[in-house]
């Protein structure tokens, strides 16, 4: 068959297709040959399907087995097939102002677009080659599909339409990273609901960043729940989770981004057992023998037992509890990094991350052969008809035969120069759709497609229909809603296998709310606290402000809980002052980052003590990021954390360096009396400390927390000196918000001479005061200025600076964003600083805050968001 | 069109070199023919010079040009690392090992992280940029310098990839950048001599720690801005120490947060005082600056060589303009103008991550990328250091009036209509200099096609210094240009002796060319890819590559395959050097020191 290269003419054309075909396709379609998640029908890289091509050529051509190609719709995701469709995600108007990023819908035989559904790519660093990383997820049951956009749009789409069902804003409602680089995780779905996950840096408990999993219903978006790996992660990671059972217990195997593989209950999340493998993040996905319960993965950075990098490992699943101290074998200096091993025949096929394939033996783990295939490997292989397909990053493209402890290269291409392949093939329907970042290919023989009907997935047992519920799930999990409005809670019961046994009937069940944080921000409003009441399974909040709680379900007559997390904001008009002395518990993304300071003590200090006033940013924010009442400062550990006071203030090296206590209290002395008198600190000491007896006494500081706050001009410091996180977003409400005016004074530090650039955030977009770039910038997409805006301004530190940032939703679909700067205290300016319109706009979006306090610190002041 | 003349007067000069030369008024060829370099001897001569021992190699490369043409004797070409078979020792590094040994007297220097954790009081679970000192001659562990990481996180120090240069070593003092972004001058005796030099401020003063004499703060002092790492091999000359200051983009890969930090820094080695700094790439930094700089004097000029964030190779005059700023002789812009800066396989615009060698009175330097981008189009340059000015073989016009080309892509170039769906094509005279008749036809077809939009011209610069290039053409006359016929990025530097030079490219491929002519004798490739760079000594050429082997290669037109590849059990990043007759050489977590008929257990 000759090669075709379908060319939509526009995208109406495209549309105007969809609906005649809309109208042949079943409600659910489903067929045989689906391949709806991107490891395939058996999450294990492998399908049924038979007579597919030894070869293909990509150029085309008599014999070339090329269907279709097209050259449009290059991209890094994974396509899944669903119905006769193929799904995706890629770069929309690449390279143009109009960039943007968009799920695809082909039509699997023709190549022809069936629908397209564009979103904007806001608030994020992802370079735009990076640009939709992640994959679709198909679920014939609803004939939705589902994916997550590189900044955290999670949406929910009609598979016959791409409209819209639900959608989430990942990093505004629950603080997903738009992450460094653009490593996306995909969804997976399991039952009735739909699971994804990344590092989120949220609010209350979630504050400090995780790689976080939430599980949503399918069909609503609701969060049924909401689980953590280990705190503070070094990576971002896109390790895809599979679904599994071991012995009978519903199991969602991956690894994470605290580098460690788990496996959750898919129902619950709750953790079943975890193996710590790695300090950094896991991005190789990983294959389970459903047989046998056996769990492959690798990983290409740091062993935690030895200076071998890299590893390939087989752990039993069934066996594995709790903490997984040792897998079954490990071949340390494998670089398993990113490509999904293949099980074939008894053998293990991975490839690491330098294009090398391995052949290995998974009882032992010994390695019986090795293949070069070319300098480096993302995409993971998959399997049919004897067949292995697979390609190298730099566009080497592989079919391959087993061949005992070796492979036979049936074929061996090149695509053209430049392009890449990430994204993994996907088999369906007796055509493999083929990802390079420079083309979607589809290739066959061009004959009838055939399936074995053979399947490694087994049945999951994902209910039961009897046995004694042990967890109890309040549903929805973590739920923001306007004040004076209600929620209805539920609750579902399991079994301890995970297993969904029934809903239970509200009478069964007592339900109770806590209050955890509540502020009153109506302008000049009395001072009262409103509080979270509940009434049966009916939350409600009556009063206006912006409140957090804590709801919890027991079932009657046993001692099973479980909870769930609820923030309230008010409508339209808001006004923080922040003289409550606390960092609003709803917002998203600002506490751990910032600590609210008494202002005023703090500018007085910066007046008669800068280095008081210094102390008390540093002294306050660790006293109350750790929530100690007392802290040690030496250098015997190696956080050095005596050193790293002293780096503070410019003194750790060089000749200005305090090495004995007597000079410590010349350079802090003075300061800490100073803090001790305002009462700030209850106390200090200091004492000596020595490594050993030929070293000299060093000076170690214990300081005791006092009122750390004591007069009514709180105000919100971002600080520099958490690790991770000094550059960074928040948001304080809703992503629905739209046509507003946010406001706030803020004043910068400057450290060396260097400024710290401070930013709003209204409806997507940044307004950006730039430190060393000294202008006032609007953009959405910060290394794609296309939309961008700026204006130079001067400005100067310890100077506080009123900043406006507004948008306007325009009849004709534009938006018109406009900011300006003036000193605070002086009249409004009635020109604008900087103006803007987006002919493609986030219509809508969370008021927030942008700030990068890498250098130095911001304060920020009188948070205001009115409707315009 | 004015663009086709001066482009076809460049693809003509660079098909023929003589006629190039001629043409661009060089008239370099009867120099060069008459010259014998001896790199090995010259390197012998300035070594001596210094305050080391006599067959030492105390800085990267060397020696001031950076041609890794160390004096051996009996130097082994095949070692076995498990039986021990010519391994005098081998000594633990932490996992990601990407600085080079140095060795100058009596001491073997590495940059790497902390996870073998040699200090008690920092444990192999404190991640460190790490500069370990051993005994050369036993592999003793002396002492170490640590650098904890910058709590801004990855942006400017990524998690685990440790101290990531080699110092320069003369006497009793060692320079350094260290991933926290300082120049730091240590005292090569650690704290073993009892002696607390210079800086009093060191948290421990223990035996096995480093002594500070000074450091300088490129960051707090001069607002620099590393993008992922800072590193750089500094070098001395006289009393100044030479350093490329690391600053570039931050964490959207696009904006540059310090445009006005310098990029290019002299500091006086005793004391640390800064004498002139040079930020001319500024805000045209494609993504971070990692490039080491060489020195040379020719035609009684001397001249600090630095491949800076924009894609350019500096000459700067050692003393600076006597101001405080630099004082630029020359400048060669190693990328087309017409070349793109995408992220990825499909950008053709490049970084120059390489050391500038100098061989005879020529400048040699290769473009690439940062590894973490792929595998790309590369090219290699031969330039004529004796230029003023914009020396780059094109320059860019509008209207008649010489414009700044752009940082992210000098001129829109529009894509033939049968192009790839990859890579956007560069123009016919990036093929190589030397091409056959029949190429050279369908090069011209090709800028033909390649009409540079929006009024701007990229037309042969008249003061051009470019000798040859070598870049990717049909050497083996079969109408393509096949992959192994292409030179990639590389990070890698060139090595040149007899004439022969070699480089390994990102991609596997290694490649002998003639140094004289660009023309290449041969390329072999090593389907895997290649970081280091290539070492020539007595005869033979080494060079490590990703899968942890290490090739041997005769040094000769004719020797394209290796005489032998001993296998090093992981990755070798670094570049094999020689010194006291005795070969160094890390993989990513042990050092190894091969002498002919050593004879040692392995470690650990």
């Amino acid at each position: 068959m000759a090669p075709t290269c379908p060319r939509p003419a526009a995208r109406f054309a495209a549309l105007a297709l969809l609906s005649l075909t809309a109208l042949c396709l079943p409600a659910s379609p489903s067929f045989a040959g689906d391949w709806t998640f991107w490891r395939g029908p058996s999450m294990d890289g492998t399908s049924d399907e038979v007579g597919l091509p030894s070869a293909w050529d990509p150029k085309g051509g008599e014999g070339s087995n090329l269907l279709w190609k097209r050259d449009d719709l290059g991209t890094r995701s994974s396509p899944v097939v669903m119905g006769g469709r193929v799904f995706f995600l890629a770069r929309h108007n690449v390279e143009t102002p109009q960039e943007q990023e968009k799920v695809v819908c082909l039509d699997a035989a023709t190549g022809e677009t069936v629908w397209e559904t564009v979103s904007n790519i806001f608030l994020t660093d992802v370079p735009d080659t990076r640009v939709a990383w992640s994959n679709v997820t198909a679920d014939p049951e609803t004939g939705q599909v589902y994916a997550l956009t590189v900044c955290g749009l999670f949406q929910c789409l009609k598979a016959e339409t791409g409209d819209v069902v639900w959608e989430r804003s990942m990093a505004e409602e629950f603080g997903l990273l738009s992450t460094y680089g653009g490593r996306t995780n995909m969804p997976i779905v399991v039952d009735d609901l739909v699971i994804i996950s990344g590092v989120v840096i949220g609010w209350g408990e979630n504050a400090k960043p995780a790689h976080r999993f939430l599980g949503f219903d399918k069909r609503t978006g609701e969060v049924r729940w909401f689980e953590s790996t280990r705190l503070l992660p070094d990576d971002t990671t896109y390790s895809s989770p599979v679904l599994t059972s071991f012995d009978g217990e519903p199991s969602l195997v991956f690894g994470a981004g605290d580098g460690g593989i788990y496996g959750f209950q898919p129902l619950t999340g709750k953790r079943q057992w975890k193996y710590d493998v790695s300090s950094r993040g896991i991005n190789t996905t990983p294959l389970v023998d459903h047989a046998t319960g056996m769990v492959f993965c690798g990983h290409s950075e740091e062993n935690l037992t030895s200076t071998e990098m890299g590893a390939l490992f087989g752990l039993s699943g069934s066996q594995a509890d709790g903490e997984v101290s040792s897998p079954k074998w490990k071949q340390e200096g494998l670089f398993v990094g990113k490509s999904a091993p293949l099980m074939v025949d008894g053998r293990l096929y991975a490839i690491d991350d330098r294009a090398k394939l391995h052949i290995v033996d998974p009882q032992t783990g010994e390695v019986l052969g090795t293949q070069r295939m070319g300098t480096m490997q993302r995409v993971s292989p998959v399997y049919a008809d004897g067949k292995i397909y697979t390609a190298e990053a730099n566009g080497r493209i592989y079919v391959l035969e087993p061949d005992g402890d070796d492979v036979k290269f049936l074929c061996k291409e090149r695509l053209g120069r430049g392009e890449e392949c990430h994204g993994s093939p996907a088999i369906a329907d007796g055509r493999i759709f083929w990802p390079s970042t420079g083309a979607m290919y589809c290739i066959g023989t061009g004959g009838e497609a055939k399936q074995t009907g053979e399947s490694n997935l087994p049945e999951i047992p994902l209910t039961a229909s009897e046995g004694e519920p042990t967890q109890l799930q309040i549903v929805p999990a973590e739920k923001l809603i306007t004040a004076g409005e209600s929620v209805g809670y539920r609750v579902r019961l399991f079994n301890d296998k995970g297993q969904f046994l029934r809903e239970a009937d509200p009478s069964e069940v007592t339900f109770a709310v806590e209050t955890n944080y509540s502020t009153e921000v109506e302008p000049g409003g009395a001072a009262t606290e409103p509080e979270l009441t509940m009434s049966g399974n009916t939350l409600e909040t009556a009063a206006a402000g912006f409140l957090s709680g804590t709801v919890t379900a027991s079932l009657n007559g046993s001692d099973l809980t479980g909870s769930g997390r609820v923030r309230v904001e008010k409508e339209l008009d808001w006004r923080f002052t922040f003289d409550d002395q606390l960092v609003p518990d709803p917002w998203i993304g600002v506490a751990y980052r910032m600590v609210s300071l008494d202002g005023e003590l703090l500018s007085r200090l910066q007046t008669e003590d800068p280095v008081a006033a210094d102390l008390y940013i540093y002294l306050g924010s660790s006293l109350i990021n750790s929530g100690a009442p007392a802290l040690t400062f030496d250098d015997s550990t190696p956080a050095l954390k005596w050193s790293d006071l002293l780096r503070f203030f410019n003194r750790s090296q060089g000749a200005e360096r305090p090495q004995t206590v007597e000079a410590s209290k010349e350079l802090l002395g003075g300061a800490l009396d100073r803090l001790k008198t305002e009462g700030v600190l209850a106390g200090y000491e200091w004492s000596t400390w020595k490594r050993s007896d030929a070293d000299a006494d060093r000076p170690r500081l214990k300081v005791m927390r006092g009122n750390l706050v004591t007069g009514g001009d709180g105000q919100l410091v971002k600080i520099r000196t958490i690790p991770k996180g000094t550059r960074s977003q928040s948001w304080m409400g809703s992503p629905d918000l739209s046509d507003y005016t946010i406001q706030a004074d803020v004043k910068g530090f400057a450290r060396d001479g260097k400024l710290p650039d401070i930013g709003l955030i209204n409806q997507r977009y940044t307004l950006d005061l730039m430190g060393a770039a000294q202008q006032l910038q609007i953009r959405t997409w910060t290394p794609q200025l296309y939309k961008a805006n700026q204006t130079p301004v001067s400005w100067e530190p310890n100077t506080w600076y009123t900043l406006k940032f507004t948008t306007q939703n325009s009849g004709d679909g534009s938006l018109t964003l406009r900011g300006k700067v003036w000193p605070k205290g002086d009249p409004e300016p009635e020109e604008w600083t900087v103006e803007t319109t987006d002919a493609f706009p986030s219509t809508h979006g969370s008021p927030g805050l942008f700030g990068n306090a890498k250098d130095s610190e911001i304060l920020y002041d009188n948070i205001s968001v009115t409707k315009n | 069109m004015n663009l086709i003349d001066p482009m076809r007067h460049a693809l003509r000069t660079a098909s023929e070199p003589a006629s190039w030369l001629l043409t661009a008024g060089v008239l370099l060829l009867a120099p060069i023919a008459a010259l014998a370099e001896n790199p090995t001897e010259e390197a012998l001569a300035e070594i001596e010079a210094m305050d080391v021992q006599r067959l030492d190699w105390p800085s990267w490369g060397g020696w001031s040009h950076k041609n890794n043409t160390p004096l051996g004797e009996n130097i082994p070409t095949e070692w076995d690392i498990e039986a021990g078979e010519n391994v005098l020792w081998q000594m633990p590094l932490g996992s990601q090992t990407y600085g080079n040994p140095v060795v100058a007297n009596g001491k073997a220097y590495v940059g790497t992280n902390n996870h073998h954790g040699y200090l008690d009081r920092y444990p192999s679970t404190v991640d460190l940029g790490v500069l370990v000192c051993f005994d050369a001659e036993t592999g003793e562990f002396l002492w170490q310098h640590s650098s904890p990481k910058l709590p801004t996180g990855r942006v400017h120090d990524w998690p685990d990839q440790g101290i990531c240069c080699a110092p320069y070593v003369d006497g009793d003092r060692l320079w350094f950048v260290s991933s926290r972004g300082e120049v730091i001058c240590l005292d090569a005796e650690g704290f073993r001599d009892g002696e607390n030099d210079g800086d009093q401020s060191e948290v421990s003063t223990a035996e096995n720690e480093a002594d500070v004499i000074w450091s300088y703060d490129m960051m707090g002092r001069d607002g620099v801005s590393q993008h992922n790492m800072c590193s750089c091999s500094v070098m001395c000359v006289g009393d100044t120490v030479f350093v490329n200051t690391s600053n570039g983009v931050d964490e959207s890969h696009i904006n540059i947060p310090a445009p006005d930090a310098p990029s290019f820094i002299a500091l006086n080695r005793d004391t640390g005082e800064l004498l002139w700094s040079d930020k001319s790439p500024g805000v045209r930094i494609l993504h971070g600056q990692w490039s080491s700089p060489s020195y040379c004097e020719i035609g009684g000029r001397p001249q600090v060589l630095a491949g800076l964030g924009d894609g350019w190779l500096y000459s700067f005059d050692p003393k600076g303009d006597g101001n405080g700023d630099a004082k630029i002789l020359w400048k060669f812009d190693c990328n087309p103008k017409e070349s793109v800066w995408i992220l990825g396989g499909r950008g053709t615009r490049n970084n120059l991550i390489a050391t500038p060698v100098v061989y005879g009175d020529m400048v040699y330097v290769a473009v690439g990328q940062d590894p973490e981008h792929g595998e790309g189009p590369g090219h290699l340059w031969c330039i004529d250091p004796t230029g003023e000015g914009d020396v780059s073989l094109t320059r860019v016009v509008e209207n008649g009036e010489e414009v700044m080309p752009e940082r992210l892509r000098a001129v829109e170039a529009e894509t033939p209509e049968n192009a790839d769906s990859g890579r956007p094509e560069l123009p016919g005279y990036y093929i190589n200099a030397l091409i056959d008749p029949d190429t050279r036809e369908s090069g011209k077809e090709k800028l033909a096609a390649l009409q540079p939009k929006a009024g701007a011209q990229v037309v042969y610069n008249e003061n051009s210094k470019a000798v040859w290039h070598y870049g990717s053409g049909d050497n083996n006359g079969d109408g393509e240009v096949d992959y192994e016929e292409e030179m990639h990025r590389s990070c890698g530097t060139v090595a040149i002796k007899d004439d022969l030079l070699y480089i390994a490219d990102f991609s596997g491929i290694f490649h002998c060319l003639d140094a004289k002519t660009g023309k290449p004798h041969w390329t072999y490739d090593m389907f895997t890819a290649a970081w280091g760079s290539p070492l020539i000594v007595e005869g033979h050429v080494y060079v490590g590559n990703e899968d942890g082997g290490v090739l041997v290669f005769e040094l000769d037109a004719e020797a394209n395959e290796p005489l032998v590849e001993n296998f090093m059990d992981n990755a070798v990043y670094s570049t094999p050097i020689v010194a006291n007759n005795t070969i160094y050489i890390s993989n990513k977590r042990t050092l190894f020191a091969i002498r002919e008929g050593a004879k040692s257990d392995p470690a650990d």
